[in-house]
């Protein structure tokens, strides 16, 4: 069992990250460090994060109305809406991002529209964090449904008895038992908008310095033939990514150690 | 008066689950409103509280008519079956929750806190977080934490209800010692008559949406105003007969005085409580013992009797003379308890 653990751990995690560490090591430190403080670099990996964040944010939100949706409402197709959550999982991410462009590109009517209002939906960044939320809402919906079902509706209650309005409800009884099951949603959300590649590479339009993004920036390096470069990028991806799961697993629960 | 509701009615969907439900409670008085699940007694509870909102009917707390307010302004302390603490906060932070959203200062919300938990035995674990507690420690966290904003009222919905027998029997006691201490206007709803019984002033019987009998203890025990009060109260046997020429009632193979105003030729139901039922050794008898089941003092002892099941309760020595199979006499002496068969 644990000599099983250890190969696979090496095997799909450990080696290419070493790989990808020893691949960008190849020029050097100056090499990579130029490698990654490019502009285009730098701006790719500078919108990858602020998306993503921007993306985490909307997540929270809407991914905690959801979970709520479906734990604590019963209403007709509830199952299916349940079932729906998941579907990002199931279609291929590119099929996501031609499904944006078709409904909201600038040859559609409602994209048509938007853009005789002076909003570019596709091709933009609204389209990029529409596409990045669609990929990215079920892992907070499914942190936090567990934690949710758990919670007694009779708590709330309790604190309705004692004086408590909604707003001091939700503050204090409702959101810090549910903290770091939204801290972990959070946490794979922003790991994995950093990564998405399909949808942005189909509906970002890729244009350097505009809305292209750290992931699809790699491709471009390794198709000009500069892997040492696309791997210094890599790790600077990697590494955020990794930062971001460690600082999210510090928010845990001191109760409950039953 | 503590406490009055007046006519109350609820419907869930398609289901009246409140009929018309009217009661009060005096100040300082603790209440029991008994009766099986689904009969719709937290549902009044709840209405009481205002977590629930009758679609008729008034409530009125110490002479304040609520019905327009919402559970945060009505100032009762509510206790849940399943404790419903804040799992994510210390136990102390849990009884002064209702205080400091009251904005009484932290420091005397806290101290407050602290002396509650000493009052309900739970001195030492004010900085345990409730899941390091026994159900029956969290249940005397929750009473502290419904009592500590000082309620008009105390509502209690099957507090015991998830602990075992042994804890059960100990908290209420020690709620019913508490209750006189603190003197705060209770109601407990419960579906254990003995916990009804033993604790309250007075128990309120509330059977599908209706009030069955509304009286004391002993009103209930000794006079049971409905068959099903009988039943539901104590361990009884249930036998149907007709009124003979001698004014008895003859059922199942005996024969009992019945309270005046029966006649002759009347078809009715006698409700017989087990501990009235008197068993004779006598190898002549009609009885045939099947089995019996020692309980401290007494002893219950199943019997049948021309083809009729019965139970009697006899004190344990003389439970010790029979033997399975063996043949009783089964007398009766109190008048029965007899009601007209319906319909």
């Amino acid at each position: 069992m644990r000599a099983s653990f250890g190969v696979w751990i090496c095997a799909l995690v450990v080696l290419p990250m070493l790989a990808v560490l020893a691949r960008a090591a190849q020029g050097g430190f100056a090499g990579a460090w130029e490698a990654i403080t490019r502009p285009a670099a730098v701006h790719a990996l500078g919108l990858s994060f602020g998306l993503s964040l921007i993306v985490v944010g909307i997540d929270l939100i809407f991914g905690l109305a959801t979970a709520w949706a479906l734990v604590r409402w019963d209403f007709p197709g509830r199952r299916l809406v349940s079932a729906l959550v998941d579907l990002p999982f199931a279609v291929p991410t590119l099929v996501a991002g031609i499904l944006l462009v078709v409904m909201l590109g600038p040859q559609s009517t409602l994209g048509g529209a938007m853009a005789g209002l002076g909003i570019d939906v596709i091709y933009a960044w609204p389209g990029m964090i529409l596409a990045l939320c669609f990929v990215t809402l079920p892992f907070v919906v499914r942190a936090v449904e567990p934690v949710l079902e758990e919670l007694d509706p009779a708590e709330e209650e309790a604190a309705r008895t004692l004086g408590a309005g909604e707003a001091l409800i939700v503050r204090q009884v409702l959101l810090p038992p549910l903290l770091p099951a939204l801290a972990v949603g959070a946490g794979q959300s922003f790991a994995r908008a950093i990564g998405e590649f399909g949808a942005m590479a189909v509906l970002s339009g890729n244009v350097p310095r505009e809305t292209l993004v750290g992931s699809v920036y790699v491709l471009g390096e390794v198709e000009a033939g500069d892997s040492v470069e696309a791997a210094a990028v890599s790790v600077v991806l990697l590494v955020v990514s990794i930062i971001a799961q460690l600082v999210v697993s510090q928010v845990n629960q001191p109760w409950g150690q039953e | 008066m503590g406490i009055v509701a007046k006519n109350l009615h609820k419907q869930f969907g398609e289901t009246q689950v409140i009929r018309g439900v009217s009661l009060s409670v005096d100040r300082g008085e603790m209440v029991s409103l008994l009766g099986p699940s689904g009969g719709g007694k937290s549902t009044v509870l709840r209405i009481l509280a205002g977590l629930e909102r009758a679609d008729s009917g008034e409530v009125w707390l110490d002479g304040q008519r609520v019905d327009h307010l919402d559970a945060a302004s009505r100032g009762v302390g509510f206790v849940f079956q399943h404790y419903a603490l804040f799992r994510h906060m210390r136990v102390v932070d849990n009884v002064a929750f209702g205080l400091k959203v009251r904005k009484v200062n932290p420091v005397e919300a806290r101290r407050r806190a602290e002396a509650l938990l000493t009052r309900v035995g739970l001195g030492g674990l004010s900085e345990r977080w409730p899941d390091e507690l026994s159900g029956g420690q969290r249940q005397r966290v929750a009473l502290a934490r419904a009592l500590a904003p000082e309620p008009r009222v105390l509502l209690l919905d099957e507090p015991f209800g998830a602990l075992d027998a042994r804890v059960r029997a100990d908290l209420r006691e020690w709620l019913r010692r508490l209750h006189d201490e603190v003197g705060a206007t209770t109601v407990l709803v419960t579906h254990d008559q003995e916990e009804a019984l033993s604790v309250s002033d007075r128990v309120i019987l509330v059977k599908d949406g209706l009030i069955e009998q509304d009286g004391s203890p002993s009103e209930i025990v000794d006079a049971p105003r409905t068959e099903f009060v009988a039943r539901f109260v104590g361990e009884v046997n249930v036998v149907e007969g007709v009124v003979g020429a001698d004014g008895l009632l003859s059922a199942g193979g005996l024969s009992m005085r019945i309270p005046a105003g029966s006649k002759v030729g009347d078809r009715l139901r006698a409700v017989l409580r087990s501990h009235e039922l008197h068993l004779e050794l006598d190898p002549r008898g009609l009885g045939v013992v099947r089995r019996v089941v020692p309980l401290d003092d007494r002893a219950r002892v199943e019997l049948s009797l021309n083809g009729a099941s019965l139970v009697a309760r006899v004190p344990r020595a003389q439970a010790q003379a029979l033997t399975i199979g063996g043949s009783v006499t089964v007398a009766l002496h109190e008048p029965a308890r007899v009601w007209a068969i319906e319909g």
